[in-house]
């Protein structure tokens, strides 16, 4: 007689949980969605002997604490079909780190059989894990497989039929300290007041998750009689820290047992390990961060000064060569004015950017920015963000249009929406020169705090917005963070220097291309009609700039810098070019620096307002098409648009006024 | 005697870095803007808020080194990592600078005076403790 099993393949991701489902199932396995859940599960069928088993590859979690869409799913296949036979696939060359997810398993109270996948692997690298002890002291078969060429497959189907048919159970797993214990009794002993409830969940389990704070389990008792006494019990503890306090019990026991089955997998605490409870201190881990990233933008500035005079000098010669000895004389102010003007503005700055980007490559590659991740995921979380939304916003001091494409790991919509609509607040690449610029003019001596403090100002408007949003628009609850570490590394220069250029060449490219072409336009708006003075009031340029002014003067900013901003909306560095157009680099051989100086509208508080409004008020048109593109929505386009401008326009006004009051000048 | 060598070290410098940290970030009042000044202290808020952050790295090393903590020696290495780091950034940006004034200053004058800020000369310390106690835990990480 043919007897039916049914068996869940658990695991973290990447263990070899579909490799060991395909080789078991063959061409028999089915794909689809299970209704009501967007999470993937596989189902397929195999058969040995008697038996036919059908097989149900699970997402693939870290934990079963329900913070994620897979882990729901996951944990509720678990419990609410009940399958004959759990099977956890574990990556046996990182065995350690997949006994966490045991120890949840255990609590679930369902048979359980450990597949140690990828054995040949752990022995090539001298891991030997002792199965006998495994069954001694988690209870638990362990059986060796490699499923990438179908090892223990058979020796693991044998030992499911045995255990299915045993049906052992791993009630109280895991001892906890007695406080929690009388808590889980108290809880045990109210939730079996509801016969149908504990027909459903295990008392157990389901009180733990109770006291770990996990929502869906208040969901599950939602209709229960026994929710008020449960809800009464939990109002006398802190559920999160209980659900640390548990963690920490899990870890102990994985700890303690450890040694026992695997001598080898024990690892003793290096300096990496050592240093990141220094740089992910609750305490000095944001700080720290703080410091190193003044400390990047200082010598940044401090670095490329010479170079960027350097440069500077050969523009300012060079447009003052070409416009004052060249026939015709349009022509002379087309390759002075409008070429090297323009772009020449923005050649100034590029050893800033890379300089900047090489720094930033050195935090990357040592394994510092992917801890600055982790240390901001405490802010993040607590503004409505998960930590994995931090990622996408430190690409964003790149540039924002990868930025916001990296948002696709992000996979919860709303937390997904909100990062791609903060991001554009990241100071990207191309705000640099502007803050070269100004901050170089303006606050010679402070000049790389002032460029920090900017890029500080777009993360608290960035985290603000999110928090707006998340209280406003798009409610919801983050999914927390996950991440592995990388170890920490001695940056190679070759490394750092390969990475700079990746990023920075491209704005050399700009240079030559959308930046050139803006300085053309504004440089012919400044041009004509013919016979205007160049770059007057006259001009075309001049016109459109009187028709914003009303708009941009209570910021303290003149028409010159209005048309500067409108032809920023193409990319941020052509806010410098369209400067250096109107102002000009000078035919006197004068720098653009000094002709903002000389400029009476502006001063430090103007500068500075003119520095936030830039880093504000909004996308690049290259960050708005990937902004649609991603969101898929005019709508939300349209309101990053309108959002940024707004947001720029009150920071800048509240800039000028507190500046003017503070200082009494502009 | 290495140990309590150790918390002696934090303990002073984290006290040391603390202080002038303090002071210039006090410098923006008025009233203690003239007194760093005659006190060779530069008005840098921001370069005292990063003073502040390796001070208290030198104090949290202190407190896990009296617990006798494996996080103390941690605390300890990063303090002195980040004050020679800090240090390095001071040299090089205030020497850049003046070679800047050197090449480009048209007549401006630099004194390599100018150098002895206290995020350069706090530094030469920990540069020396970390060669003595820190060669062996950084040569732990890897790819070193």
């Amino acid at each position: 007689m043919k007897k039916k099993i049914r068996i869940a393949l658990a695991g973290n991701p990447n263990v070899g949980k579909s490799t060991i489902f395909n080789a078991l199932t063959g061409s028999r396995q089915q794909v689809g969605n299970w209704p009501g859940v967007t999470v993937e599960k596989k189902s397929g069928y195999t058969r040995t002997g008697v038996y036919e088993i059908e097989i149900i590859d699970l997402p693939g979690t870290y934990s079963l604490t329900a913070y994620s869409a897979d882990e729901v799913v996951a944990r509720d296949y678990i419990i609410d079909e009940k399958p004959d036979v759990v099977v956890h696939v574990v990556d046996a060359t990182n065995f350690e780190r997949n006994l966490y997810l045991t120890t949840q398993l255990m609590e679930l109270e369902v048979p359980l059989v450990i597949a140690l996948n990828m054995s040949d692997m752990a022995e090539k690298n001298g891991t030997a894990i002792n199965r006998m002890m495994m069954k001694k002291f988690f209870g638990i078969p362990a059986i060796r497989t490699v499923g990438s060429r179908s090892e223990g497959l058979e020796e693991l189907l044998r030992t499911v039929i045995n255990e299915s048919e045993a049906s052992p159970h791993h009630e109280q797993a895991i001892a906890y300290d007695d406080a929690t214990e009388r808590r889980i009794a108290e809880l045990v002993a109210v939730l079996k007041t509801d016969p149908a409830l504990i027909a459903r969940y295990p008392p157990r389990w389901l009180a733990i998750r109770l006291l770990e704070g996990d929502e869906n389990a208040e969901e599950k008792i939602a209709l229960s009689p026994a929710r008020k006494a449960a809800l009464t019990v939990l109002a006398k503890i802190d559920t999160a820290e209980t659900e640390a306090a548990m963690a920490d019990r899990r870890y102990e026991v994985i700890s303690a047992l450890l040694p026992r089955v695997c001598t080898t997998c024990v690892r003793t605490m290096n300096s990496s390990d050592l240093i990141d409870r220094v740089i992910t201190n609750r305490y000095l881990g944001i700080p720290i961060f703080l410091a190193l990233m003044w400390g990047a933008f200082e010598l940044t500035f401090a670095a490329a000064a010479p170079f960027s005079a350097a440069i500077e000098a050969a523009m300012s010669y060079g447009a003052g060569l070409a416009g004052s000895g060249m026939e015709p004389a349009w022509l002379g102010s087309l390759l002075g004015d409008g070429i090297i003007g323009g772009m020449g503005a923005i050649l100034v700055f590029i050893p800033n950017i890379f300089i900047l980007l090489f720094l930033l490559s050195v935090l990357e590659d040592s394994g510092y920015l992917a801890r600055a991740a982790f240390v901001m995921d405490r802010l993040m979380y607590a503004i409505g963000l998960p930590g994995k939304s931090f990622i996408p916003m430190l690409i964003g001091f790149g540039c924002n249009v990868p930025a916001i494409m990296a948002t696709r790991t992000i996979e919860d919509p709303k937390d997904r929406l909100i990062t791609i609509l903060i991001n554009p607040f990241m100071s990207c690449g191309a705000r640099l020169p502007v803050y070269v610029l100004l901050a170089g003019a303006f606050f010679p001596a402070h000049a790389g705090t002032v460029v920090f403090l900017l890029y500080v100002l777009g993360i608290a408007v960035a985290i603000g917005s999110a928090w707006l949003f998340r209280k406003t628009i798009l409610p919801g609850k983050p999914a927390p963070f996950l991440m592995e570490m990388p170890p920490y590394r001695l940056p190679t220069l070759a490394t750092s220097v390969v990475h700079m250029w990746d990023r920075g060449s491209m704005y050399i490219r700009k240079a030559g291309g959308v930046i050139l072409f803006g300085a053309l336009i504004v440089w012919g708006l400044a041009s004509l009609p013919f016979g205007v003075e160049y770059g007057s009031a006259g001009s075309f340029a001049g016109m459109i700039g009187h028709v914003l002014e009303p708009l941009a003067a209570p910021l303290g900013f003149d028409w010159k810098i209005a048309v500067a901003l409108l032809f920023g909306f193409v990319a941020k560095e052509v806010v410098v070019g369209s400067l250096g157009v109107l102002y000009g680099t000078g035919e006197d051989g004068g720098t653009l620096s000094s002709a903002l100086l000389a400029d009476p509208h502006l001063g430090p508080v103007t500068a500075f307002a003119l520095m936030a409004f830039v880093l504000l008020y909004l996308p690049c048109l290259a960050a708005l098409a990937v902004i649609r593109k991603e969101t898929g929505s005019w709508k939300w386009t349209g309101f990053s648009v309108i959002y940024g401008l707004t947001v720029a326009y009150i920071v800048a006004f509240v800039i000028t006024r507190l500046g003017y009051y503070l200082l009494g000048g502009i | 005697m290495a140990y309590s060598g150790k918390r002696i070290f934090a303990a002073v410098f984290g006290i040391l870095y603390l202080a002038f940290g303090s002071v210039m970030i006090g410098s923006v009042i008025p009233a203690l803007d003239g007194l760093t000044g005659q006190a060779g202290i530069p008005s840098d808020p921001a370069a005292g808020f990063v003073l502040c952050v390796i001070g208290a790295v030198f104090l949290f090393a202190y407190r896990e080194l009296s617990r006798t903590s494996a996080d103390g020696p941690a605390f300890l290495i990063i303090g002195m990592v980040l004050s020679v780091v800090f240090a390095a950034v001071a040299l090089l940006s205030l020497g850049v600078q003046g070679t800047g004034i050197l090449l480009f200053g048209e007549g401006e004058t630099w004194d390599p005076i100018r150098l002895l800020v206290p995020m350069l000369y706090l530094g030469i310390g920990p540069a020396a403790g970390l060669f003595v106690w820190g060669r062996a835990f950084l040569s732990d990480l890897a790819g070193a």
